[in-house]
Order: C-alpha cells, then structure tokens, then sequence
C-alpha cells in the first residue's frame, strides 16, 4: 500500500501542553452555563434576598450562602456531564485526542474557578452592606459573616457544583439528576435548619475537642459549665464529662436549675459572656463560628471536595492518564 | 462499442483513460479494469508511454477499494503491460498484439459470411449465439468474459 | 502486516444480557473492515469496545500492536463516527468545528471547513436544526480532519441519500489510497460492502462467525445446488455446508472447504451476499464457525 501520512504532531509529550488548547474549546462548549453562572450570583435578587433572610431565619445566617450553592448545583451542576450523556454526544467528546478525564476535569476547573472569582465581590458585598450594622456579632467569626466571607462562598458553591456533577453522572439523565439534587439540597436545608439535628452533629466533634478548663460542678442538676479556652467553646456537660444536648439543657434543665447554680453557671463562664456582651447565659450559646468550628469546615470542605472529585473520575472511568499539575479548588 | 475520446485540454496530468463498472456484470471488479485497459490500447486510446490514472483518483471515482486497483494494475504488470515507477505513477509499456484495421475488417467479414449466415439458417438468436460463445470460450479455457464494462471516455 | 486491532477472546455483559460472547478478529493496517450483522447482535458494542468507550468483561483488545483502546496514545489515532447521534452539545456548526480544534492536537481545520462548504453546511447553521444526514456529515467530517490511522464509523450511511453515500465511499477510499489509513465499518447493507471492503467481520449472536480477508473467504467458499446429503459428499470431509434448507430439496447451497477447490464443474463461485445470507442464517449449533 501507499505510504503512511506521517502525522506532524503526535501525542503531546510535555504535561501541560494541552491545557491552553483545550480551555477554549471547553468554554465554547459550555458558553451558556458559563453565562448563566454570571447571571446567578450577579443577580440583584441575591443581593435583596440576602438582606431579607437577614431578619430572622436559620439562626441568623445569611440563607444566601445557602441559596448560591443550591441554585449552582441544581442547574449547573446537574446538567454539566448529564445532558452529553443522556444525548449520547460524550461519545463524541470522549473519543477526541484529549480523553474524558482531562475533558472532566478542565471542565470542572473552569467553572470552580468561574465560581471563586464571581464569589469574591458578591461576598465582599454582602458582608460589608448588610452585617457589620450588627453590634452583636462583631468579626469575622460570627454565623452569618463567616458563610458570606468570599472564601466560604466559593467553597460552598464549589462543592454544591462538584455533588450537582456527580449525580449527573450517577443518573446519567439530566431531569432525574436535577430531581436528585434538589432533593439532597432540601435534605441538606432541613438538617441546618432543624436546629436540633444540626446541633448534634457538631456536638460529635465537639466531644473530641480536648477541654481546657474543667468548670465548676454544680449540685443538684450534675452540670459543669466547660468552656474551652483554645477554641472559645462553651458547652455544657454532666458530672462524668458527657456533653449534654443544647437543646435539652436549654428547655428542660436550665430553666430549673436553683438560681445559685444559674448564678455559678454564668459566672465561670462570664469571661466568654461578657467577652460577646451577654448579661447572663441566653440559651443556645452553641458558638459554632469560631476558630474551631472554621478549622472544621474548612477541613469538611477540603475533604468533600476531594471526595466529590475522586467520585465522579471513579463513575466516569476511563483509562487515559489523568495529568493534572496542582487541582485548583 | 461507443467510442468517444477525451479531448485533453491539459497535457501529460490526466491519463487517457477513464475506468468504468458494470456492478451487476458477475466480472471480478479488478479485471473490469484489466480488460478496459487491454481494450483501449487495442483501439488506440491508450499508447504506450501513458500513464495509468493514480489510485487514488480511480478509487474517488468508482469507489472501490485501491487494493482492487492494485491488483488491476500488478495483474497487467504481470502480464507486461504495464509497469510501475515509484512515485511517478503505472505506465503502458507494451500492448497486446493488435490486429491491422484490414485483418480485423477481413475477420469480421470472415465471421458475418461464415458462421453466423449458417448460425442464423439454423434458426439461432442473438441469445442463443451469444450464450454458445460464452460457454465455448469458457471451456476452452478463456477466463475473460465477453461481458465486461465497456471502454468509454 | 502490521495489525490495526487485535481482537483476543473479547466478551462484553451487560446487567441484564450478553451483548458479545467471544469475539476474535485481527484487522490489518490499512484495510477496509467491514462489520456485518443483524440489528442488536453486537455491532455497535464491538466497536465501542475498539474505540475504548467500554472496557471488555474479558479479553483484550489492542491498537496498533500494543495500545490499549481509551489510552491517550489511541484516542488520538482513533477517530470514531457514532451512529447518527448529534455530534456535539454545541451551538453551532462552527462552533462544533473549533471545539473538536480545541480537543486534538492533530486537526486539520481548513480541511473541515473546505469539506463543509463543498457540502453546502453552513458553519452559522444550528446543529439541533441539522437533518439527520448533515449531522451524519458533520461528525464525518470532523473525524477525518483529525487524520485518524484508524477510522471506526457506526452505519455511516444509513441516513445520507444515494449520491452522498457514493461520494463519501469514495472519499474514504481516496483518503485510503493517500494514507493508507484503516477503516472499519458496520453495516447492515451488504450489497454495498463489496466493492470497498477488503476484510469481513460478521457477529452473529455475540459471535464473530466470519472474520477474515473477503478474497480468501470468496476462495474458500463455492456455491453447490443439490441436497444436503449430495452436498456432503462435495466437500468429503474437508470443509462444511453452511447453508440450512431444507435436506431433501435441490437448493443452492453455500459450502466452505478447508482449501480452495478447482476442477468442479459443479461448483459455482459465491459473492460476498451469498455468503453473508448463508451465515447469517446458519444458526451455530456448538461449533464457533470458520474463520480464516
């Protein structure tokens, strides 16, 4: 036979030769979610729908923090990788020279890092209109601050991208990843919002939290005030050290207690108190925004991405290399 | 046989000759190609010294396989007819033995006074006699059928 | 011959049946494979397998002696057709275009645009609003600008009218004579597959029940009229009756001999529909059926 076309240029060779040539060709191919990516956080509704929730749900935090993730997941999450491989077209995509993997991942990057860069302004925004008129909280560290910081946002939207992805590629059809979704996404809204629930699962950390200061045992109700000095923690235990439920400490002991205990309670712990301006013990003083707590998420954080991540390369498959230098969150 | 022969606006880039198939003749494709050859030269539309079409161009055209081209063109290699030179293309180097315009008028001549007026006496058609030239030539060994696509520009 | 794909023993479950039961095939480079069998035997399932969209429950396959399907090293070698699915999630035709650019290093982009003209597809048209045809010619049309070495097309013809599917079978075989690339191709036209195809590869129920060179596989075969009995006694021993009617009646019957046969007048030679039609109804009690 004739001659073999000799081909000019053949596999790339060095690692990151691809990358500048494929990001275009990705953001073409999701021009119109890139788009409405822009419309979603940019839209003036967040920024009123922020201040509205302001004043009075899930225990004073901004629901937008919630309200962007949730509406990332859902309709640009899902749809990302179901709807090629509902049509069939992944049988295009994935046959090109690239391979899937690093189709999925240079898309992934692409919208993470749409996602941070929009997240910054909007959070900035948000943090500094709306919450530093409150005396209270000041700081960085409190509820609503803290999931309105850009860095959170970014995170939260980022990971609300990567779950909205995976069940796309678990379902592999774009209406059932979309019901799928928004289903986590209510579950995931009623266990923050169920104030009990939410609480639980941060007491199961809270307990391995080394305690430094030992509190003061108080008589009738078995009860010690801890607080822990590294984490500014406060949380209540019984005599043989088991962390009690908020929930039931403040409806049914508390309000019980002698008035001696109350007074011993909220006085070994009146730095704290007096610390946030608080007269006496207020009932709920779960102080989940603080070092630690920040430490905790954004270790959850990190290693829900990286979850989410290794899920969705496990679903896909394949068995082109994957040459990522850094992965970018 | 309809003659018809390119004009060449051209010089030397397009072969004289144009291949054409008869899909439902029952005659391998490859030898369509070699008798097409052999009669053209035989007519005198090929000479020697012309070249062959490319492959390529003949493969475009009819759509079948180059390896059918190829086997065209080695068979008439084999046969001497043709040669190859690499990178420039198949040339005709020889023909078959050609008759003179008079010994093939005197042959026809031969056959339409002869055989046939007996053939037709006796009472056969143009299938009939036909058929009986077929299977002739195939017994005898004549592996060609007279069937073949025809030679056309 | 250096080979193109290695098919060793290649078997494929799905939960719920068997789409390929053993399948064992060698295509060379630079052949024209044609892929012949019924609806649902396992046509499109074989070549996702070559083109590494799914990976075998066993066997293996190889790309050009020592790839494997899916690897980095094969999908840019590799260009696959799939059948009349829509190409891409993009916009436009242009944008199509670029983004195949974008996804391989080696793609001829003038080509593409050149060959869309010349099928009056205009780069700004909608590809949701594409017939099913230019849809056919667009993926077609991408594929060949990335000069695959292999070529892997799903019944690329089957939604272009008659004059384009000749004009693309001539196209392909030109491109075939330029650079010798392999083509591999799955039909269920068979009148069609002569003339382009050199090599056959027929699936019947997850088996490949012929898988050779279509020359050797016409000297092989010979057509014989008379019972099944008569027809026995014709290949003696070295070789089988591939054709099931019916025992008794004086049918055409399709035999394969061991090795080609000469001097029987009784004998008459087969095309490659004949043989096809005979194996695609022999229905395999046991034995896998020959291959060459």
């Amino acid at each position: 036979m004739t001659a073999t076309l000799t081909r000019t240029v053949g596999t790339p060779t060095s690692k990151t030769s691809w990358l500048p040539r494929l990001i275009p060709g990705v953001v073409r191919l999701n021009r119109t979610a890139l788009i409405s990516v822009v419309h979603q956080v940019g839209h003036p509704r967040a920024i009123i729908l922020a201040g509205e929730v302001f004043n009075g749900t899930l225990y004073s935090v901004s629901t937008y923090a919630f309200y962007l993730p949730v509406l990332v997941a859902v309709f640009i999450g899902a749809p990302l990788f179901a709807r090629s491989l509902e049509t069939g077209t992944f049988r295009f995509a994935w046959t090109q020279g690239v391979g899937r993997r690093r189709l999925v991942a240079t898309t992934l990057m692409v919208f993470v890092l749409e996602l941070t860069v929009l997240s910054f302004p909007l959070g900035i925004v948000l943090s500094r209109l709306w919450f530093d008129l409150s005396p209270q909280f000041p700081g960085l560290w409190t509820n609503h601050v803290f999931f309105t910081d850009p860095w959170m946002m970014a995170f939260s939207s980022a990971i609300g991208l990567l779950a909205g992805a995976l069940l796309g590629v678990v379902f592999r059809r774009v209406l059932t990843a979309l019901a799928a979704t928004t289903s986590m996404m209510i579950a995931i809204y009623l266990w923050a919002i169920m104030f009990p629930f939410f609480q639980e699962t941060l007491l199961w950390f809270v307990k391995r939290m080394p305690s430094s200061y030992p509190g003061v045992p108080l008589e009738n109700g078995n009860f010690l005030a801890h607080y822990d000095d590294s984490s500014v923690n406060i949380y209540l235990t019984n005599r043989s050290g088991h962390v009690m439920s908020m929930n039931q400490f403040n409806s049914q002991i508390y309000p019980k207690l002698p008035q001696a205990q109350k007074l011993a309670l909220n006085q070994n712990a009146a730095p704290e108190f007096h610390r946030l301006g608080l007269q006496e013990w207020q009932g709920s003083l779960f102080h989940s925004q603080f070092h630690g707590f920040l430490m905790m998420w954004i270790g959850f954080g990190i290693v829900t991405v990286i979850a989410l991540v290794v899920a969705i390369f496990a679903l896909i498959g394949g068995n082109d290399r994957l040459l990522l230098r850094r992965r970018r969150l | 046989m309809k003659l018809d022969k390119e004009v060449n606006s051209a010089h030397g880039d397009q072969s004289p000759i144009r291949f054409r198939l008869n899909a439902s003749s029952g005659v391998p494709t490859y030898v369509q190609l070699v008798i097409q050859v052999e009669q053209a030269l035989r007519i005198g539309y090929l000479n020697v010294g012309d070249r062959l079409p490319r492959i390529k161009e003949v493969v475009e055209s009819l759509a079948i396989n180059p390896n059918t081209v190829l086997k065209a063109y080695r068979e008439l290699e084999t046969k001497g007819i043709a040669a190859g030179r690499p990178g420039v293309g198949t040339f005709i180097v020889a023909s078959p033995p050609t008759l003179s315009a008079e010994a093939f008028e005197k042959l026809r001549q031969e056959f339409i006074d002869g055989w046939l007026e007996s053939a037709t006496k006796a009472g056969l058609n143009h299938v009939d006699i036909m058929t009986l030239l077929q299977s002739t030539l195939e017994s005898l060994g004549h592996s060609s059928s007279i069937r073949s696509g025809g030679v056309s520009q | 011959m250096t080979s193109a794909v290695q098919i060793e023993a290649v078997s494929r479950r799905f939960r719920r049946c068997t789409a390929l039961r053993s399948v064992t095939a060698t295509i060379p480079s630079g052949s024209v494979t044609a892929l012949v069998g019924s609806n649902g035997a396992g046509k499109t399932t074989l070549l996702n397998l070559v083109t590494g969209l799914l990976t075998p429950s066993t066997g293996a396959i190889s790309l050009f002696e020592n790839l494997a399907p899916g690897s980095l090293e094969a999908l840019g070698r590799v260009a696959y057709v799939a059948q009349d699915g829509p190409v891409s999630t993009s916009r436009t035709v242009g944008d199509a275009v670029h983004i195949a650019r974008s996804f391989n290093t080696l793609f001829d982009l003038d080509s593409a645009v050149v060959r869309l003209q010349r099928l009056d597809i205009d780069l700004k048209q909608r590809v949701s609003k594409l017939s099913g045809g230019q849809r056919a010619q667009l993926a077609i049309t991408l594929a060949l600008a990335r000069a695959p070495e292999l070529l892997v097309l799903d019944e690329p013809l089957s939604s272009l009218d008659p004059i384009a599917r000749r004009d693309l079978l001539g196209e392909l075989m030109g491109h075939c004579a330029d650079s010798g690339m392999t083509i591999i191709f799955s039909s269920h036209v068979i009148a069609e597959l002569e003339k382009i195809a050199s090599h056959l590869v027929l699936i019947k129920d997850g088996e490949a029940v012929v898988a050779g060179e279509i020359d050797e596989l016409l000297e092989h075969h010979r057509i014989f009229t008379g019972t099944a009995a008569e027809a026995g006694l014709v290949h003696d021993g070295h070789g089988s009756v591939i054709s099931q009617a019916h025992p008794l009646t004086l049918a055409p019957r399709v035999i394969r001999f061991a090795v080609p046969p000469t001097g029987n007048a009784l004998l008459v030679p087969v095309t490659l529909e004949d043989l096809a039609y005979a194996y695609l109804e022999h229905s395999t009690s046991g034995s896998g059926g020959p291959t060459t």
